[in-house]
């Protein structure tokens, strides 16, 4: 409560929660909101600019743009949190392996965790979602496997630490199996970092689709994402710069209130926290 | 000092093969047939085997990793399947390239980013805070592609000022050094804005002022030159960031370097040219943080210890 | 810190250096790739063609119109049994080196061709050659195992390459020192930044008026408008129609829409079960609006196709076959005549439950394609038909379709004007050729057998004919356009010649204005 008091203190984690929400309901409540079908084509009324009808324009194929994006933040939303949910179940999966085990499992996956901070994430999920072949899913899955270091550090880092405290020796004692130690008595103590990472990873994410969209690899027809749309507007950037304007202005006002609301989650549960997630 | 040297070179290796051979794996799990696509879908079905063969495909993955990793230590990455030419030869053709513009896109950065933050943190809570904040803010948020094309639509096309893409003479090298560098920097002067705002915070400090000494003078002498110990760590991350943004602003701008490399030899299956590259850039990665916690080690005697 | 910042300065000096800038003299040809290999037996991609062909000449060729001309070759003959070919040579050729162009680089540059430690893709095109000889410097003979109707056409693959150079630069590294008998000279080859060609001071055609020929690889179709519109490039090639339509206002440039004989299709898998019935690819091919994607897509930069062979190709072409115009509802009208009723959700069902739905495959990240993909799908989801997009790269794709692993394609094929077309729709080709669509016919089969053998145009005219009616009824593949290649040359040069036969374009005539 403390904590939610003084991260409500803080104004931009404030601004950057209520835009985040706003983006939320805009997504959940699109069919609701949209003013035309995202799916209805007028070829002939292709790259035409905003208009009453269509306040964001139409793409080449005359779709609304703003009830496409309006979509498109239900997918662009999902693949970002989803990615960052499956990174930090990997994460908590490995690290507690790790810290908890110790020995050869550790040294293990921390070489993997490794390996798997060296090779540039970039380069991981563009390789690997070019070979299987680009889809949501693809594209899902891989983010979230290749980001799950980070949280793994920490809690192997916490786990370590806690290890040593007497309470949980008392509870080895009282014949605690591992998995109840781990749920009772590690995790409530870190949940607070790796929340504050998933939040910074998600808006990492939600970049990283739009640079997978560049290379032809992200969101595909007749889908969208906001990272999609806006590749498809890069072929028109001359000539109807509004298609890339509005997607591109959507990702960076996500990315930005995902980034304003971790920091300021950071400054109110754990000043000392160093910037894992990026 | 020498022997914690030796131990991390050590430990490198281990993370190098471990690399390598994700690399390699990875490359393999791919459905497309690399072969087809050197020889061409009209090839016959002789030539696609006289391929094959010679390139090592027919054989079972660990033999092929062996002989890869073999070939590799001697830095010889074998030929590209798409062109023919030696792996080499192709990745030294671009390096020149990619490490100019980074280097432009490092300078650019760090001028940016250095009289930006440590301004940001003497003058918390002004408005030259909140302004370089917001850039800072907007830098890291915005698609590097996005920032590319404004960049050329504005600049070059609409003001006239710059040519569009391409190399030539120092002015192509402005506008991808700047779409480059930009959200590096804007990271990076958050990141120096806190570490000065943190040693600020410090008893040295705060007694340097005791003793009258003027701002200026407490923040160079004493509160920037701390607060760049944690920033070492920042840049040993610089080079993951430039990758990334070497891919995309490579391409835009027709730039020759090794990032638009591995985007054609990626959608090519160019498989030894994509392997080579991954791994030449992730050893470089592990050079980069090796450097790092030398540095870190030298400056903090207590590391060595650990 | 002054010293920091002159040390600097001088460092940034040495770093940026001086590529060195190009003469006003110089022409700057801007493409979506990189050359590949410009080896004449190793051409797979048109960049690579388009520089090659500039290099060095075949013994005949194609230029401006679908007339076979005279290159390296002055004039030829076949015998009465169609056996044998005869190529007169034009006379005091000189290569770039100064060495004398004769019959023995011709028998060579074919018997690499042959030898399958080249690996060249063209191998297959030339098998029907027997022996070459080249007695006499200045005529080759070609002797085949079978007469061959199609032969003079292979002639302009293949450009001749030097026997006295060749085998000293290698294949693998040719790149870096062609030789070519060209009228342009390969001066420097600095990958994916530029390749330079000089004007060749004694070609027999005379010395072209552009000294320096600059290719330029810029990927970004959007840059590559802006950089001719700026006047950094002074020709571009493959403009999108948005940018195309930009630059045709311009007074700066001149915009070329040059008509091509490629044709693009939805393919389906006729070896699929639900594309057995002639009716249901019929139906197929009424629901889908070509007219639109033409208008609507492609700006109007492209023809309608009734088949694979374009109503340019006048020759050849067959304009009495069986145009499918979009019509939905006799579509729907054949879909019911073939058992096919409305289910719950919309789309279709047999009598056994079975629903009307496949998947076809499109190459990821080409917005044209994308484009017309989700029209057909809107399209055919009218009639009651789902298709499901499945996108993936060409690689990917390409080994689907060599697996004959798929349900339809959307793709587009470069087709000759020679109208053999044997290997892409004859039943053997299905197993041992390019025959992705499955399709088999029997009657085709034979008129194909038959095409090949004859010589005579007149008779192979009939048999043509034939074939292009039966496909066209059979809808082999749903037939979608013949698109054109948009290109804009700044109006400060004259002389290009744009090939429509798909062919390489020559820019020896290029001259500044």
């Amino acid at each position: 409560m403390k904590t939610l008091k003084r991260l409500a203190h803080h104004r931009l984690a404030t601004a950057g929660a209520i835009v985040l929400l706003l983006l939320s309901l805009l997504a959940v409540f699109a069919p609701f909101l949209a003013p035309n079908d995202p799916a209805d084509v007028n070829p002939s009324q292709g790259l035409r600019g905003p208009s009453l009808q269509y306040p964001f324009g139409q793409d080449a194929l005359g779709r609304c743009i703003l009830s496409r994006m309006l979509f498109g933040a239900r997918i662009s939303l999902t693949v970002g949190l989803l990615a960052g949910v499956i990174s930090l179940l990997v994460g908590v999966v490995m690290g507690s392996l790790a810290g908890y085990f110790g020995g050869w499992v550790d040294l293990l996956v921390m070489r993997l965790a490794e390996v798997f901070m060296t090779i540039p994430q970039f380069l991981l999920v563009m390789a690997s979602v070019a070979i299987i072949g680009p889809s949501f899913n693809t594209v899902l899955i891989i983010i979230g496997l290749s980001s799950w270091t980070g949280y793994a550090r920490v809690l192997r880092g916490e786990i370590l630490a806690i290890k040593q405290k007497p309470f949980v020796e008392a509870a080895r004692a009282y014949g605690s199996g591992h998995l109840r130690l781990l749920s009772r008595h590690v995790l409530p103590n870190c949940w607070s970092p790796l929340i504050v990472m998933v939040t910074l990873n998600v808006a990492n994410v939600i970049l990283l689709e739009s640079s997978l969209s560049f290379l032809g690899f992200g969101i595909q027809e007749p889908d969208a994402s906001w990272g999609s749309i806006l590749n498809q507007g890069r072929t028109y950037f001359q000539t109807a710069p509004h298609i890339a304007t509005f997607p591109g202005l959507a990702i960076m006002m996500a990315v930005l209130a995902f980034n304003l609301l971790g920091d300021g989650m950071r400054d109110a549960l754990d000043p000392k926290l160093v910037e894992e997630a990026r | 000092m020498l022997k914690y040297i030796v131990k991390r070179v050590l430990l490198a290796i281990p993370l190098i093969l471990g690399i390598s051979l994700i690399v390699f794996g990875l490359m393999h799990l791919a459905p497309g047939d690399p072969v087809r696509m050197l020889a061409g879908r009209e090839a016959p079905a002789e030539v696609v085997a006289a391929i094959r063969a010679e390139w090592g495909f027919d054989k079972p993955f660990f033999s092929q990793y062996l002989l890869w990793l073999g070939r590799a230590i001697r830095l010889d990455f074998g030929k590209s399947i798409a062109t023919n030419l030696p792996v080499s030869f192709l990745i030294q053709s671009r390096l020149p390239y990619t490490l100019k513009l980074n280097f432009w896109a490092t300078l650019l950065g760090l001028t940016i980013a250095f009289p930006l933050g440590v301004m940001a943190a003497a003058k918390r809570g002004t408005w030259v805070d909140y302004c370089s904040s917001a850039l800072a803010l907007v830098g890291m948020s915005m698609p590097s592609f996005w920032l590319s094309m404004v960049l050329i639509i504005v600049v070059s096309v609409k003001l006239d000022l710059l040519p569009t893409s391409g190399t030539g003479s120092w002015l192509n090298y402005i506008l991808p050094a700047t779409a480059l560098g930009f959200s590096w920097a804007a990271g990076l002067m958050r990141m120096i804005r806190t570490s000065v705002l943190e040693v600020l915070k410090e008893d040295y400090v705060r007694t340097a002022r005791a003793k009258g000494l003027r701002e200026r003078a407490v923040l160079v002498r004493h509160a920037l030159r701390n607060a760049l110990i944690p920033i070492i760590t920042v840049l040993g991350t610089w080079l993951a960031f430039m990758v990334v943004g070497t891919v995309i602003v490579e391409t835009i701008f027709a730039w020759p370097g090794l990032g638009r490399l591995l985007t054609t030899a990626l959608l090519q299956r160019d498989f030894f040219l994509v392997q080579a590259i991954i791994l030449m850039i992730s050893v470089a990665v592990v050079a980069a943080n090796l450097l790092v916690d030398l540095m870190y080690a030298w400056v903090d005697p207590r590391v060595r210890l650990e | 810190m002054k010293r920091l910042v002159l040390a600097m300065l001088a460092l940034s000096l040495v770093l940026v250096g001086c590529t060195g800038g190009s003469g006003s003299d110089a022409f700057v040809y801007g493409n979506d790739a990189d050359i590949k290999n410009i080896a004449p037996v190793l051409l797979t991609n048109v960049v690579s063609s388009v520089v090659s062909y500039q290099i060095h000449e075949p013994l005949v060729k194609y230029e401006g119109n679908y007339e076979l001309q005279p290159a390296l070759a002055t004039e030829w003959s076949t015998s009465e049994d169609g056996m044998t070919w005869t190529f007169k040579l034009r006379p005091d050729v000189k290569w770039h080196d100064g060495e004398a162009f004769t019959s023995e680089d011709v028998k060579y540059t074919y018997e690499l061709v042959l030898d399958p430690a080249t690996k060249s893709i063209r191998r297959q095109n030339f098998m029907i050659i027997e022996e070459i000889d080249a007695s006499d410097p200045l005529t080759v003979v070609f002797h085949l195992n079978e007469p061959h109707g199609p032969f003079l056409d292979k002639m302009t693959q293949i450009p001749i390459m030097a026997e006295h150079h060749t085998p000293s630069v290698g294949l693998d590294s040719y790149n870096m020192n062609p030789l070519g008998t060209g009228p342009f000279v390969f001066k420097e080859w600095v990958p994916d930044d530029h390749v330079t060609l000089e004007a060749n001071p004694n070609y027999w055609g005379g010395k072209p008026a552009i000294n320096t020929l600059v290719f330029k690889p810029i990927p970004e179709p959007a840059v590559r408008a802006m950089a001719l519109s700026k006047g950094e490039i002074d020709y571009a090639s493959g403009l999108t129609a948005e940018d195309f339509a930009n630059l045709e206002k311009s007074d700066k440039v001149e915009a070329f829409s040059i008509p091509q004989l490629r044709f693009a299709y939805l393919g389906q898998n006729n070896r699929y079960w639900l594309f057995q019935d002639k009716k249901v690819r019929q139906a197929m091919a009424y629901a889908v609006d070509k007219q639109t994607i033409i208008d609507d897509v492609l700006k109007g930069a492209a023809r309608p196709a009734v088949g694979s062979y374009a109503a340019i190709n006048e020759a050849w072409h067959n304009p009495n076959v069986k145009a499918f115009d979009h019509n939905p509802d006799l579509a729907k009208q054949l879909l019911a005549e073939a058992g096919w009723t409305p289910g719950t959700d919309g789309v279709l069902v047999n009598n056994q439950g079975q629903r009307f739905s496949f998947s076809v495959l499109i190459a990821s990240g080409n917005q044209q394609m994308n484009n017309q993909a989700v029209l057909l799908q809107r399209w055919f989801s009218e009639v009651g038909i789902e298709m499901k997009l499945e996108f993936m790269d060409t690689a990917v794709m390409y080994d689907r379709l060599d697996a004959r692993d798929y349900e339809a394609m959307m793709l587009s094929m470069g087709v000759s004007p020679e109208p053999d077309q044997y290997n892409s729709w004859h039943s053997s080709a299905i197993d041992n050729g390019f025959n992705d669509w499955c399709y088999s016919n029997a009657r085709v089969d034979e008129l194909l057998e038959q095409g090949r053998r004859e010589s005579d145009p007149a008779a192979r005219k009939v048999i043509y004919d034939e074939v292009q009616e039966i496909m066209a009824e059979d809808v082999a593949a749903i037939w979608l356009y013949h698109p054109n290649t948009l290109s804009a040359l700044s109006t400060e040069f004259t002389g290009m010649t744009e090939e429509p036969a798909g062919q390489y374009q020559y820019l020896y005539q290029l001259k500044a204005r």
